[in-house]
């Protein structure tokens, strides 16, 4: 009945509730987009599109969507090894170790720097980049001739003027761009990179770059079913991650988006809690005759805060749900607006957990602006309030 | 045993820099059963000493005695208790909570004092029978009259059973036929329920009907009539 009255407290004064709904959304949606913003560049420069993935198996310590700080971090060894054994599992559809690394490439013209993506092209349709144009497997590694075939993204097309069947150098650095490989495929950009892209098999993206030795790789992707604890046994000393669990990890593992993340929020609750507040305010001051006479007829000061609380929850879910929304259209907005304007692909993700951050956010926000009200409450004095009728 | 008894009451209060005294030396005694009418001029501690009698105000001096009880001495969350259980409220605006139907209004101190659902809500329906609004149950305030909504406080007042019923001036905002209504309600609840009605007014009707008249002027009992 309290949380009754809280919610029709709000439908009689409907504009207000509203308005201070929206500024609340608002809050809730721009915190989302801002770290969502974040979330789409650090996944600019990731060489691995997550909807492509169902398993995760990434060393300890590391991060596989930043190439770059990523580098130098702790890698899988003997993984050619590892990949020939777990394929055996009848519920692993395709695995493969992933390398990432920076490559020069070159066709004439002055070389350049691109990412690198070093892996064992297998049979499946679930992935986004075409790697059916490779040859299947990895050849190189098990000591027969390089394939020399690459794939690579619009983004490299353009910027080396490539079309299939075209040839250009890579190396692992600028000087020693020595080997030729062509173009066998090109594929989309848009939600997957905004970075220029090459795609090669793993045992010659190693020989480029120093890492065929020890066999290494950056992290093991695997498409499949009911596998996790399969993995987590047989890579005791990695993380194995389902996508969702990778989903979180790959923004809260990260301190520049974590950072980012808080400082918004802050801002985001600040704001929230001023709306909801000086709404919650105004309303108590109205309904200060109805409290009077509650607490006239016996009802407890912690009933009375309970209605305020729920009253200041409700309006805080509604924001937040609004602001989920409006966080929804704001990410299809600048999308949209990046790739015709600057065609840099996506550059907002709003990960789930996001959604929950703003849930959690507007409903702390919610708790947090009841507490002065309650307070309010409490002072009411029966006699003088009921008399001022 | 007397059901409520004030001993040396006492009410001061200051309008801006002016000491008001409102009551001075009051000394009652109310038996249960008995039908108060408490009259006087404006300003002369009616309303105030309803307050006292019925807790929500505390006095600058003396005692009130609820079934010699010394509620002067209680704690708020005591006296609210007290509130909820033994006293029950009409006051002169109808103050239903507009937010909720009647049938919720009734309900709303029985639920505060933990009373099971169904027995609410068939608590309920017999209070909206006394009254007469059985067919109003899920009307809100706004869609009843003046006496209805009255109708409607002294049903509550009535939920949690209390053995006192105050009220302030329940007909001053009422037609003479709705003010008739009221009255007979409330004698209704006084022989049939057997409660103890304490009213001020100035409905000189609703008086004429009262076991015992108590006038007030300045603050003091001037006369006391049974």
């Amino acid at each position: 009945m309290y949380a009754k009255i809280a919610f029709k407290g709000l439908l009689r004064r409907k504009w207000r509730t509203l308005f201070t709904s929206i500024a609340i959304a608002l809050a809730v949606s721009i915190m989302i987009l801002l770290v969502s913003v974040g979330v789409g560049l650090k996944q600019g420069t990731a060489m691995m599109y997550e909807k492509d993935v169902d398993y995760w198996i990434i060393p300890k310590d590391s991060s596989v969507t930043d190439i770059v700080s990523n580098s130098e971090k702790t890698m899988l060894g003997n993984v050619h090894q590892s990949i020939g054994n777990i394929s055996s599992n009848p519920d692993i559809r395709y695995a493969t170790p992933v390398l990432n690394r920076m490559l020069y490439a070159s066709n004439e013209k002055e070389p350049k720097l691109i990412l690198g993506l070093g892996l064992i092209p297998g049979n499946t349709d679930k992935f986004s980049i075409p790697t059916n144009n490779l040859t299947q497997g990895d050849p190189r590694f098990y000591g027969k001739p390089q394939t020399g075939e690459i794939l690579i993204n619009e983004k490299t097309a353009r910027l080396f003027d490539l079309k299939i069947g075209d040839s250009v150098r890579l190396g692992g650095s600028s000087n020693r761009l020595n080997t030729s490989f062509t173009v066998k495929g090109i594929f989309s950009e848009t939600q997957y990179s905004l970075s220029p892209v090459v795609v090669l098999h793993l045992s010659e993206l190693q020989e480029l770059t120093g890492n065929l030795r020890g066999d290494r790789a950056n992290y093991i992707i695997a498409q499949g079913s009911n596998v996790l604890d399969y993995l987590r046994k047989y890579f005791p000393d990695t993380e194995v991650m389902g996508n969702s669990e990778y989903s979180t990890y790959s923004v809260v593992s990260d301190t520049k988006i974590l950072a980012t993340a808080a400082a918004v929020s802050i801002v985001s609750m600040l704001i929230a809690v001023l709306f909801i507040s000086s709404t919650m305010i105004v309303s108590i001051h109205e309904k200060q005759h109805e409290f009077a006479l509650m607490m006239a007829i016996g009802i407890s000061q912690r009933s009375i805060a309970k209605i305020v609380i729920y009253e200041s929850i409700f309006l805080s879910a509604l924001g937040a749900i609004m602001g989920i929304l409006l966080s929804y259209l704001g990410q299809f907005v600048l999308n949209m607006a990046a790739d015709r304007l600057f065609e840099v692909g996506q550059i907002a993700v709003v990960d789930p957990i996001l959604f929950i951050g703003g849930i959690t956010i507007a409903l702390f926000a919610g708790i947090f602006s009841g507490l002065l009200p309650v307070f309010m409450t409490q002072r009411i004095n029966i006699v003088r309030t009921l008399a001022d009728k | 045993m007397p059901h409520l008894r004030t001993v040396g009451l006492y009410k001061t209060y200051w309008l801006d820099e002016i000491k008001i005294q409102s009551l001075i030396d009051i000394n009652l005694s109310i038996e249960q059963g008995e039908f108060v009418a408490i009259k006087g001029p404006s300003g002369s501690g009616k309303s105030t000493l309803l307050h006292l009698l019925g807790c929500i105000d505390t006095p600058t001096m003396g005692n009130v005695f609820i079934k010699d009880i010394n509620v002067s001495t209680m704690k708020a969350n005591a006296l609210r208790e007290l509130r909820l259980r033994e006293l029950g409220f009409v006051f002169q605006h109808f103050y239903l909570l507009p937010v909720l139907t009647a049938q919720e209004n009734i309900e709303l101190p029985m639920k505060e004092a933990g009373l099971p659902k169904a027995q609410r809500k068939q608590r309920t329906m017999e209070l909206l029978d006394a009254v007469g609004l059985r067919e109003r149950a899920n009307h809100m305030p706004g869609q009843l009259s003046g006496g209805e909504q009255q109708r409607i406080a002294i049903a509550r007042a009535l939920a949690n059973n209390p053995s006192i019923i105050l009220a302030d001036e329940p007909t001053g905002e009422l037609d003479s036929a709705s003010g008739r209504t009221i009255l007979e309600l409330l004698l209704k609840i006084n022989r049939e329920y057997g409660k103890t009605i304490i009213v001020v007014t100035h409905d000189d009707s609703l008086a004429r009907q009262a076991t015992r008249i108590i006038k007030l002027h300045d603050g003091r009992i001037v006369s006391d009539v049974r």
